[in-house]
C-alpha cells in the first residue's frame, strides 16, 4: 500500500473507515515509521481535544429521595385493589332498581265518559298509573 | 472498585456512599460535556446536577451500554433542551456589554490552551460540535450518537471527520498544534 494521505490517517485515528480500508491502513503503520508518526501525532491531537481541563469543584450530590417502605408491587396491588372496591361501589350504586313509572292512555271510553248523546268527551282521558 | 450499574442499584436502594461514588466519578466529565455543548459553565453545572437528579428517579430493567454513554444520554438532551430555550430567548446587547468581568469559563477553565480549545470547539456549528462533544467527552459510539441524534451514521462520522479538521486547523492557526 502507499502512504495514506493525512485526511485517511485521521479518519483511521477517528475509526471512521470502513473496516478494509482500516485493516490496510493498520497494516501499513506496522511497517512504516514515517506514517506511524504523523499517526501517533494525530491521535494525540485528537485525544487532547477531548480533554479540556475544567476547574470544577465538586458539590454536594443530590439528595437520596426516601422511598416509601411499602415495596413497589405491594404499592401497585393495594392501587389496583382500591381502584376495584370504588368501580364496583359506583356500579352498584347505579344500577339500583327505581319502579318504572308506566303511563298508559286508554283508548276506550268508560261508560261515564260517553254522554247521553252518544259523543265522547274531548277532555284528556289519559291516567298515569302503577303497573 | 463497584461496577457504575451497581453503585446505582445500590444507590436507588439508598445507600448514600455508593450514590457520592457514582457522582465523584462521573460528574466533572458531565460538566464538560454539557458546557461544551451549550457553551456556559454555569448551566453546565445545572444540567449536571439535574441528570443526576434524574438518575435517581429512572427505573432501568437491562443494563444496555456503558453507564457513561447512559448517563451521557440523559445530559444531552437535556442540554439541548436549553440551548434551544436560550436560542429563543437570547440575552439583550445591553447585558452583553454591560458584564466585562470574567466569565465563569475563565474561572473554570484556568489553562491558557485548554481555554483555546474549548473556544475552537464552541466556533464549531451546533450540528458538529454535539457529535464532537458526544464522541470525545461524551465516550458515546458512533451507533450511539446516530440513535440518540437521529442522523445516520454515515453523517455522523462524516460530521465527526470535518469537526475535528476545522478544530485542528484552527488549532494550528492559534499555535497549539503544530
Amino acid at each position: 500500500m502507499t502512504h495514506p494521505d493525512a485526511d485517511t490517517l485521521l479518519k483511521f485515528v477517528l475509526q471512521t473507515l470502513d473496516e478494509s480500508e482500516g485493516s490496510s491502513v493498520a497494516e501499513h503503520l506496522a511497517v512504516c515509521v514515517r506514517c506511524g508518526d504523523l499517526h501517533q501525532k494525530l491521535l494525540g491531537e485528537v485525544t487532547r481535544l477531548g480533554q479540556v481541563g475544567f476547574h470544577i469543584d465538586l458539590p454536594a450530590p443530590p439528595g437520596i429521595p426516601r422511598r416509601s417502605r411499602l415495596p413497589l408491587a405491594v404499592s401497585r396491588w393495594a392501587a389496583v385493589l382500591a381502584i376495584g372496591f370504588l368501580m364496583g361501589y359506583l356500579t352498584a350504586q347505579l344500577s339500583d332498581p327505581v319502579r318504572p313509572v308506566v303511563i298508559q292512555q286508554r283508548l276506550i271510553p268508560t261508560r261515564a265518559e260517553v254522554s247521553s248523546s252518544g259523543f265522547v268527551s274531548c277532555q284528556a282521558i289519559d291516567a298515569t298509573t302503577s303497573p | 472498585m463497584i461496577d457504575d450499574w451497581d453503585c446505582l442499584d445500590l444507590a436507588h436502594g439508598g445507600d448514600e456512599n455508593a450514590w457520592r461514588d457514582l457522582f465523584e466519578r462521573h460528574y466533572p466529565s458531565l460538566v464538560r460535556m454539557t458546557s461544551s455543548i451549550t457553551g456556559s459553565v454555569e448551566t453546565g453545572h445545572d444540567l449536571a446536577q439535574e441528570s443526576f437528579v434524574r438518575l435517581l428517579h429512572v427505573r432501568i430493567r437491562h443494563h444496555t451500554g456503558t453507564f457513561k454513554s447512559f448517563l451521557s444520554t440523559i445530559a444531552y438532551r437535556l442540554a439541548l433542551k436549553e440551548r434551544s430555550r436560550h436560542d429563543s430567548h437570547p440575552p439583550s446587547d445591553s447585558a452583553l456589554i454591560a458584564d466585562s468581568s470574567p466569565s465563569p469559563l475563565e474561572l473554570a477553565i484556568r489553562d491558557d490552551t485548554d481555554r483555546i480549545i474549548f473556544q475552537v470547539i464552541q466556533s464549531l456549528s451546533a450540528e458538529h460540535r454535539e457529535i464532537l462533544t458526544l464522541r470525545l467527552i461524551g465516550g458515546q459510539s458512533y451507533e450511539e450518537i446516530a440513535s440518540l441524534t437521529g442522523v445516520p451514521i454515515g453523517t455522523v462520522k462524516s460530521r465527526m471527520f470535518y469537526a475535528v479538521k476545522i478544530c485542528r486547523e484552527m488549532m494550528k492557526q492559534r499555535g497549539v498544534f503544530k
